[in-house]
């Protein structure tokens, strides 16, 4: 990994990590509101009796695409947790078998992430055309849809940020 | 295809999860896949298995209460930021300067006050192996003392509360936050305090090993109130924190988007944080709540699968069958925990093994706290023991001398491993030192 990452990369990839660090930004502007507005719900709450309505439901919500907005680019810096002590024994006796374990298991990594985009996009069009919401009706809701649209879109980022790691895999390789 | 009972599909997958994260796979991806094959095996039919895939990835960190865990990370990061690990350093210091060993025991009180305002014994590591190192290299403390004693009192930042494994063996268990935060104060102290009894007897019986000579009085010497000025800071955070939770004013969500805010507060009022470092602060925090929750999404999905094949109560089953006590379990247990701490982070194995062996404690008339505890301890000594010691990592990570070499650090972490296994004991013997404060 870190002979790929001081390549220049090509001009699709580029685009990817600009979105993958797009999503990134998003995720941590929800991170940083959830900070003001579970204390502006907790002060308010303790000196003036005023409660936000719906806090619980946002922060459920939020807490969930936070998950997928930053998943693409914490594989794309390497930060998934995986055990690599094997790994990197393997990297200096046997380099080819090491590189092909790491590209087959971001392969298997992608299939996974196909199962969650192939069940995520009925439940994305199913909660838009049933209008589901949390909360209770009248008082507060918010609708599902946008959280179900930023699992799939999260989880096809994070698709391509693994296709792109299991093909640095085999760059330096191709080369000689 | 030969008729295969779905128990034998669930004894199956615990192995193939086990050999596929030890050769390397995510650890998530091995978690999810394994369940989405079992359940898809077992039930014989792929649609259920991607219904399981769909609902815990919609709902499984869809939790108030854990929203926990970004705003504690957000509140060590902030402390950290903002050098409060350095003021702590200085006071707990000064008390035990004229001690031998002395600063290594400075750096162990260190850790446990900080350990009071973070979550993260990542933190801890990284932090006092910048503050409390060039100190120690000074005044020629042996070099693998130096870095042992760091990493060793590392622990306690996950033990102290608040304490983001804590907070992950809550929703494990489902317990409350509150409740393992308290649990976890009165073994950390303990802990704490037995790093201590610990390095005056290597002092005394080592002196070697630890080095070091008494301190000069060329540094500072700070008076009271200067003391009570550089720990401020501290003691606001851990009365708001922790006596919010404790005085039941405020949830443990709430109490950690207060700290989060009132150490954001500290460091603009010390003028400690640029926009930058704020930013930093919400896209790290951002980074590892997102893998921690993907984590905690997979691993719901495995024990969902577990549960489908009954593993845990067949597993309980069999050892009342065995003839085995709540005691002798517990022995297999941590075992099975220090094995899983060489190749795994604290998180996966709490996620991991925790669920597997609940239902048998539950059984045998354990409390599920004591055994959080007990769970968080076993699993912390692997951040230790090598060939994956993560705190022993990110001391070599902040170091900045190549003298000084992994195979250092392990050697000299290991009589502070052996004393957590003592505490270890001490905290499965004795459940109280657990439960008082609950």
């Amino acid at each position: 990994m870190g002979m790929a990452a001081n390549e220049e990369p090509s001009a699709p990839v580029r685009v990817l990590y600009r979105s993958l660090a797009i999503l990134n930004i998003t995720g941590a502007l929800l991170v940083m509101s959830l900070l003001v507005l579970i204390n502006t719900d907790a002060l308010g709450r303790t000196f003036f009796s005023i409660s936000i309505l719906g806090v619980h439901e946002i922060v459920e919500m939020s807490l969930v695409a936070i998950v997928f907005l930053q998943l693409g680019d914490a594989v794309r810096s390497g930060r998934l947790t995986r055990s690599d002590g094997l790994l990197t024994i393997l990297d200096k006796r046997m380099p080819v078998v090491a590189r092909s374990m790491r590209a087959f298991f971001d392969l298997v990594s992608v299939a996974f992430l196909m199962l969650i985009v192939y069940g995520g996009i009925p439940r994305f069009i199913e909660s838009y055309q049933g209008g589901e919401f949390k909360g209770t009706a009248q008082l507060f809701t918010a609708p599902e849809w946008p959280v179900k649209l930023t699992i799939v879109v999260g989880a096809i980022a994070t698709i391509l940020a693994f296709l792109v790691s299991a093909w640095r895999e085999f760059r330096p390789v191709a080369r000689h | 295809m030969a008729k295969v009972g779905p128990v034998e599909i669930g004894i199956a997958s615990i192995i193939l999860v086990v050999v596929l994260i030890y050769c390397g796979l995510y650890v998530p991806i091995a978690l999810g896949t394994v369940s989405v094959i079992g359940v898809w095996l077992m039930r014989d039919r792929l649609d259920l298995a991607i219904n399981l895939l769909t609902v815990s990835v919609g709902d499984a960190v869809g939790d108030y209460n854990f929203a926990t865990i970004p705003l504690f990370m957000m509140m060590g990061l902030l402390v950290s930021k903002v050098g409060i690990g350095r003021d702590v350093y200085d006071v707990a210091n000064d008390a035990f300067r004229r001690i031998r060993g002395g600063l290594g025991m400075g750096t162990v009180a260190a850790n446990a006050l900080f350990a009071s305002v973070t979550g993260s014994s990542i933190a801890s590591a990284s932090v006092f192996t910048r503050v409390s190192m060039p100190e120690m290299r000074r005044l020629k403390y042996g070099k693998r003392f130096s870095v042992g004693v760091v990493a060793g009192s590392s622990v306690l930042g996950m033990l102290i509360p608040p304490s983001v494994m804590m907070i992950i063996y809550a929703f494990v268990a489902e317990q409350s936050v509150g409740h393992m935060f308290l649990a976890g104060l009165i073994p950390g102290v303990l802990l704490a305090v037995c790093f201590c009894i610990g390095i005056v007897l290597m002092a005394h019986f080592t002196p070697g090993f630890v080095g070091g000579v008494i301190a000069d009085d060329s540094n500072p010497q700070f008076s009271l109130l200067q003391k009570l000025h550089k720990l401020a800071p501290v003691l606001i955070l851990v009365v708001a924190v922790l006596g919010g939770i404790y005085g039941g004013v405020v949830t443990a969500t709430e109490a950690g988007a207060l700290g989060a805010l009132l150490a954001l507060i500290i460091g603009v009022i010390k003028r400690a944080l640029s926009w930058r470092d704020l930013w930093d602060v919400f896209v790290e925090a951002g980074y590892i709540s997102a893998t921690l929750l993907f984590l905690i999404i997979a691993a719901n999905m495995y024990s969902r699968m577990l549960g489908i094949a009954g593993v845990p109560t067949l597993f309980s089953e069999w050892l009342t069958g065995m003839n085995f006590g709540l005691n002798e379990l517990i022995v297999v247990y941590v075992v099975v925990l220090i094995i899983a701490g060489t190749v795994l982070d604290t998180a996966s194995i709490i996620l991991i093994a925790a669920p597997l062996f609940m239902t048998a404690v539950v059984g045998f008339g354990g409390d599920l706290v004591w055994f959080g505890v007990v769970t968080v301890i076993g699993a912390e000594i692997g951040l230790l023991t090598p060939p994956l010691g993560l705190s022993v990592f990110t001391v070599k990570s902040a170091i900045d001398d190549p003298s000084i070499t992994l195979y250092d650090i392990f050697a000299g972490a290991f009589p502070f491993a052996f004393i957590m296994l003592l505490v270890l004991i001490a905290v499965i013997a004795f459940p109280v030192l657990s439960l008082a404060l609950i």
